[in-house]
This record gives structure tokens, C-alpha cells and sequence, in this order.
């Protein structure tokens, strides 16, 4: 089961062009979090965007 | 430009992974040849034999190939002839790794890495799921910057990641300098409220571990802003989607050049084929994890395997969000 704790302050900071968000957690409750199981189930998150049309790709030497 | 640089680093260097160039000459003789030609060098440790190939294709008929003694056979009277050097003689040394190359077709991009202290994995919770990518740590007035990808603190556009914890010098399962939880995530407001693919970089604050500060304890590479493109850069990260698995770091090495596809998002990209989980992971500018960071890895494109990392420029906007992590309390 995860465990979804809450953050404080999401959104913009000090001026617009920065967003941040302040844990609520402490940094026991984050470490107790990671058991050895849960990092080695965690997913890799990527961005994989759609492969290029074919007709687009350069050429390769 | 601006450049950042940490004093420490003198921790910067466990890795500094003695990757060897090694000039491999000559190679399994066919032919047999005449021990007269061998040479030996320093104290009998390597030996070499210039060899004449332009006989061996001829030399191995059907008839002899066939009648060719089987090497295990040969090894078996080695064995029995005894082992003749001396114990001090004998397989001392650092552990080394050399990369080899596939096949034709399937040309390898990267390099393994022993690993390197201020380089790890991060560990965060997003819309209910566990993920894993790569981060580093930076030069910051608060000693405790790490940076990542953007899509590793923020779902972009939406909300912040939870459960956030950076693993410095990662490697199977252990964490040598400790687990690091974060207390505040910064990225671009383009990033968080529109998924803008310019900026897709995002900076954790990490609380103290035992009453140190990260940077004291790992070290911090230096940061550069609005550098110039077209460099050649390193970067590593802890790919964990197949064929990888994550456990351990890797790097890639090359020039950076243009999305073609899209350049819009003002990207650049070097050769390389690292997977999912290398996300976040740091650019140096350079051939080494000791140069200035100066990107992340952010995306590729699909099909099978990708042959090109691409990551965001760093310019003014993701200087303020670093500048606004590294200057806030720890």
C-alpha cells in the first residue's frame, strides 16, 4: 500500500517563474517509507516521446 | 555564462573510474609460429609475437581444423606442468572493467562505472506509484541540492512528488553515504504548470543525515548556466529498464547536437543508450564526473534500442530554480 503524505506550499514561490513544494513529512517517516522491497519494485519513470516518422530521420553514415 | 564551483572536491574522486585505454595489438595466432620472435617485457609479465596472418586462412584446411587439439587439453598439461611463478607474482591488482562492443548493428554506447560519490539514485512517490531515476549533488549555499529531471519531482504539468529520498554512490542495494530525504522540491513553473519539455529540471533539498550536511559528506559538483552549445559532454545515470537493471552506474559520453525532431524544446543530444531510471541523472561538461554539470538526462524516442540522450538547456529559467534550492534553508 503507498503511503501518500501531504506537501505544503506547491505552486509558485517567491516569483512565478520558480515552483516549489515544502515536505511535510519528516525524514524518518520518507526513510521508513523505503524498504529494500519498495525501491527494488519502484518503476523507472521516463519520457519516451513517439518515434520520429521515418521519412524524417537523418540519414546515418 | 555562470559557473558555480565547490571547493570539495577532493571527495569528487572515488569513482574517477580508471577507465583504461588499452591498445590491444595482434590476437589469437592460427598459424604456428616460431618462438624465436616472442619478445618479453618488464620482468617477464607480458609477452608479445608479431605474427604474419597472411598464411593462416590457407593453413587451416578442413583436415586440420578437424584434427585440431581441443585448448582445454592443452590448458590440462599446463596444469600439470605446474605453476611456475611466484605467489607475489600472481593476479594483484585493482579491479578493472573494459567494455566490449556488440556485434555489428548493435554498436554499445555506454560505459560501466564503479560509483561515484555524489552521484545517485532518487527514489519518490507519484500519483500513487514508486519510481526511481538519477540525480547529483550540486554546489549550493545550503549544501543539501540535488539535482534531477523535472518529471522526477513534478508529474509536469501537476504535483509534486512525494516520498522523494536520494541514494548517493548507489551500487546493488547498498547506500554507502546513507539515504537522503528531501524536504523541499523546486523545478521551473513552466515545467509544473505546463509540462514545457525546455525545462525539465527539478532540485531537491535534502535534510542533514546525522548531523551533516550532503555536500560535506558526498561532495558537490560545480553548476553551469547559459554555456555555449554543440560541447562535448559526460553523463551518467542508473538506467534500470531493460537491458539494464539499474544497479549500478553508467555513462555516456559525446557532442551534443540539436533535437532534429523537435526543436522547438531547444534540447541538445549525445550519443547514447541508456534506459528508463537514468532520468535525472547529470551532465558534465567534459570527458568526467568533475567537470560542471550543465544538464540532466531528460527524454528519447521510442524504437529499439534509442540511440540518443537528450537533455534541456540550461539557461536563466532553471538558474533561478536552482538558485531558489540552493539559497533556501536545509
Amino acid at each position: 500500500m503507498h503511503h501518500h503524505p501531504r506537501t505544503d506550499a506547491t505552486g509558485p514561490s517567491d516569483d512565478d517563474a520558480v515552483s516549489h513544494s515544502v515536505v511535510s513529512q519528516t525524514p524518518e517517516d520518507i526513510l521508513a517509507y523505503w524498504t529494500q522491497e519498495r525501491m527494488a519494485e519502484s518503476e523507472p519513470r521516463e519520457i519516451r516521446l513517439p518515434e520520429p516518422e521515418a521519412e524524417a530521420e537523418p540519414e546515418e553514415n | 555564462m555562470t559557473k558555480s564551483k565547490t571547493l570539495a572536491t577532493s571527495l569528487l574522486s572515488l569513482s574517477a573510474a580508471a577507465l583504461l585505454a588499452v591498445c590491444a595489438a595482434g590476437g589469437a595466432s592460427a598459424a604456428p609460429a616460431s618462438p624465436q620472435n616472442a619478445s618479453h617485457q618488464e620482468g617477464a609479465q607480458v609477452a608479445s609475437q608479431s605474427v604474419d596472418g597472411s598464411n593462416a586462412a590457407d593453413y587451416w584446411t578442413a583436415d586440420r581444423m578437424r584434427a585440431a587439439v581441443p585448448g582445454d587439453v592443452l590448458a590440462a598439461k599446463a596444469l600439470e606442468r605446474g605453476n611456475t611463478s611466484s605467489a607475489a607474482a600472481v593476479e594483484k591488482g585493482s579491479s578493472t572493467r573494459i567494455t566490449g562492443k556488440a556485434g555489428k548493428g548493435k554498436t554499445v554506447l555506454h560505459v560501466d562505472e564503479n560509483p561515484v560519490s555524489h552521484i545517485g539514485k532518487v527514489f519518490f512517490t507519484m500519483g500513487g506509484s514508486n519510481y526511481v531515476c538519477s540525480g547529483n549533488s550540486v554546489v549550493s549555499n545550503n549544501k543539501s541540492t540535488v539535482s534531477t529531471a523535472g518529471h522526477c519531482v513534478n508529474e509536469g504539468p501537476g504535483a509534486f512528488a512525494t516520498n522523494f529520498v536520494f541514494v548517493p554512490a548507489y551500487l546493488d542495494g547498498a547506500a554507502p553515504y546513507g539515504k537522503w530525504a528531501a524536504k523541499a522540491l523546486y523545478t521551473p513553473t513552466q515545467w509544473s504548470s505546463a509540462g514545457d519539455m525546455q525545462y525539465d529540471t527539478g532540485f531537491a533539498v535534502v535534510s542533514p543525515l546525522n548531523g551533516q550536511n550532503l555536500a560535506d559528506v558526498v561532495g558537490s559538483s560545480g553548476v553551469q548556466f547559459n554555456a555555449a552549445r554543440g560541447l562535448t559532454y559526460k553523463s551518467y545515470g542508473y538506467p534500470a529498464a531493460a537491458p539494464f537493471n539499474g544497479q549500478s552506474l553508467v555513462s555516456c559520453t559525446g557532442a551534443a547536437s540539436d533535437d532534429p525532431y523537435n526543436p522547438q524544446f531547444n534540447s541538445q543530444g549525445i550519443p547514447c543508450d541508456m534506459t528508463g531510471g537514468s532520468s535525472g541523472g547529470p551532465w558534465f561538461i567534459g570527458t568526467s564526473s568533475g567537470g560542471y554539470q550543465n544538464s540532466i538526462n531528460s527524454y528519447g524516442y521510442s524504437g529499439a534500442p534509442s540511440k540518443v540522450m537528450y537533455g534541456p538547456y540550461w539557461g536563466s529559467v532553471i538558474q533561478q530554480a536552482y538558485s531558489s534550492a540552493s539559497s533556501s534553508a536545509n
